[in-house]
């Protein structure tokens, strides 16, 4: 690979950079050091050029505005699109940036976040540390996350296999990512599945294929008041209702969470709960084996038999 | 060797900035900065001094000098100010500064200001991504044994900020940590406790907050007469939420994994509970409790 594009596509920059007006192609040309050749491969070049520099996230804006080109396109590069607003952030800021940032560290996200904090130290403030942290060695990374977030930002569909919680066959589901939520260690996606016409929740962890983008960048918007919480479970209030036999003296976890706690018999109680999580739900239900019984729901009460049926056969 | 022309170039277009904010910063620093190799610092140093402004006369090329141990730019012309983040690192960054304030301690005053930094970073990328789409909460508890594993694996000892229930007070104690102990409902630690000089345990949700000292951890007799015994689980599938929930357990990357478990009513309600995700393998005399159990318990469903 020669340097020479790598110093077109510098000097294009600076030049774009350094004008204040729209430059035309033919003012490109006749100014910017590195093109030559006949008008058709000067065109060329240049197409090339715009494309390589917009893929790196250099915004360059094309106007006709100026009267003396009306029919031709100028091109330039802000400086408010192009630089980092320096004088924004104090040396507090900073300090915070850099320890966020590397929250990153060993993730997929390490070289984008190593890059972005260089150019914040290369703001030519010294950050200041913050005080009191102790964050030892965290990761905030899962896998995949990278990728959904850049699909995010780049508002594109992306289509994946995914497993339901409590089924062992995977789907390809197809959607529009909208948000993203950590919870307790789990990333969850919220997105809007194209089949299903709906916004739902896709934990990563059951992601089970690569992600692929699918349809155009920039396809669809996010409401401004779009808020991920209004689609996960765990942060509504219980929904899904459960009566239970529990004996008499135990089960006390569950027993806090009751609604109602009901004398049966000399051995049991009957309590109603309420619960969000099937799944977090049935395993509390296990967890007291012989000291609960579920009276309803019935497809729980199925899930509660066909465990332990499986169970006794696994270990006899 | 593979390296496209426009990748080069935005590595320049980044090295500029970071020359001028680093007067005489060293080649073998600027390699490492950047990941490259001391030979491509050298190249890329002789590219950028031919880059410059229309004209490109010596007034509107960017100057530098350098050798070895020191590089200097004297003219970035009007590359001085390094290049604002796309959309999508904003977006990294942001999830990392809502991590950042949901680690720190619930009081802690940063944390505000992060927040404000976070909707001030939202704001200058112009970014479409509305505040709600991102949200971050973090398992305390789950860093907190995480350090602590750390901490018996580094063999060092600790400070922690332990919250006692029944005085309803926190102090600050240093201890060495010995072992984790995982019950039903709760995750305990054994340590040695320099503040009241004696064997403590402490719940782990307890510990307001905690720091790994650089000072060796006590590795006492204490800890090998513990009583624990081994267990062996196989996991069924690579659904992972029993490992999640004890972190001191080795997480499945094998078909199975080994653990010290102390109490054996734990370990068989594990087996029953998590009946999607592990196999309890040893101790073989536990397998048939298992069973026993989940027959009782069949009965109650069967009888009616």
């Amino acid at each position: 690979m020669s340097s020479a594009k790598t110093e077109r596509l510098i000097n294009l920059t600076m030049a774009l950079l350094a004008s204040r007006r729209f430059m035309t192609k033919s003012e490109i040309f006749r100014r910017v050091a590195g093109y030559s050749g006949n008008q058709e491969t000067k065109e060329r070049m240049f197409e090339r050029d715009k494309d390589d520099l917009r893929s790196l996230g250099i915004e360059i804006e094309v106007g006709g505005h100026d009267p003396l080109f009306e029919d031709e396109p100028g091109y330039r590069i802000t400086p408010e699109a192009y630089q980092l607003p320096a004088s924004q952030f104090n040396a507090h800021e900073l300090g915070l940036i850099a320890t966020a940032l590397g929250l990153w560290r060993e993730s997929e996200f390490e070289d984008t976040s190593h890059s972005v904090s260089r150019r914040f130290q290369s703001i030519g403030v010294t950050p200041q540390e913050p005080e009191g942290l102790t964050l030892g060695e965290v990761s905030i990374d899962e896998t995949g996350l990278v990728e959904i977030a850049d699909a995010l930002a780049d508002r594109q569909g992306i289509r994946f296999e995914y497993r339901k919680s409590g089924s062992q066959d995977a789907e390809m589901r197809r959607v529009n990512p909208m948000g993203l939520s950590a919870w307790k260690g789990s990333w969850y996606l919220v997105a809007e599945d194209l089949e299903r016409g709906d916004i739902r929740a896709f934990k990563l962890s059951r992601f089970v294929s690569g992600i692929e983008r699918i349809g155009k960048i920039a396809n669809y918007e996010i409401p401004e008041d779009f808020d991920v919480r209004d689609y996960l479970i765990m942060f509504s209030r219980g929904e899904l209702n459960a009566v239970i036999d529990v004996r008499k003296n135990q089960g006390g976890a569950l027993r806090s969470q009751a609604i109602t706690v009901e004398h049966q018999d000399e051995e049991w109680d009957r309590l109603t709960v309420q619960f969000n999580d099937e799944t977090e739900f049935l395993r509390e239900i296990l967890w007291l084996t012989d000291a609960a019984k579920i009276v309803e729901p019935e497809s729980l009460r199925i899930k509660v038999v066909n465990a332990l049926t499986t169970l006794e056969a696994r270990y006899v | 060797m593979s390296e496209s022309a426009a990748t080069r170039a935005l590595r320049l277009l980044d090295l500029v900035p970071y020359l001028n904010s680093h007067p005489g910063v060293s080649v073998a620093e600027i390699a490492e900065e950047f990941a490259i190799s001391r030979a491509d610092v050298i190249k890329d140093l002789n590219l950028i001094f031919l880059c410059g402004l229309p004209g490109y006369t010596p007034l509107e090329l960017i100057d530098i000098s350098f050798d070895e141990e020191s590089v200097n730019l004297h003219d970035p012309q009007n590359l001085g100010t390094p290049r604002r983040l796309t959309e999508s690192e904003a977006l990294s960054l942001r999830i990392a500064l809502q991590a950042l304030a949901e680690l720190l301690p619930a009081n802690h005053k940063d944390r505000t200001i992060i927040s404000n930094l976070t909707a001030k970073i939202r704001s200058i990328f112009q970014s479409r991504i509305p505040d709600g789409a991102l949200t971050y909460s973090s398992d305390r508890q789950r860093l907190t044994i995480n350090n602590i594993s750390q901490a018996i694996s580094k063999n060092k000892q600790i400070s922690i900020v332990y919250y006692n229930k029944s005085k309803d007070e926190s102090k600050t104690r240093d201890i060495d940590p010995f072992r984790l102990i995982v019950e039903e409902k709760r995750v305990l630690l054994h340590a040695w406790c320099h503040l009241s000089g004696g064997l403590r345990s402490f719940d782990t949700a307890n510990i307001e907050s905690l720091e790994i000292l650089d000072r060796p951890r006590m590795t006492s007799t204490e800890e090998k007469e513990s009583g624990s015994k081994m267990a062996t689980v196989r996991w069924i599938n690579s659904q992972r939420s029993f490992a999640e929930r004890y972190p001191s357990i080795a997480r499945p990357g094998e078909p199975t994994s080994d653990f010290d478990f102390f109490q054996e009513e734990w370990l068989i309600r594990s087996a029953i509970s998590y009946f999607d995700e592990i196999e309890v393998l040893e101790p073989a005399d536990i397998r048939s409790v298992v069973a026993e159990r989940c027959k009782r318990a069949l009965e109650l469903y069967s009888s009616h």
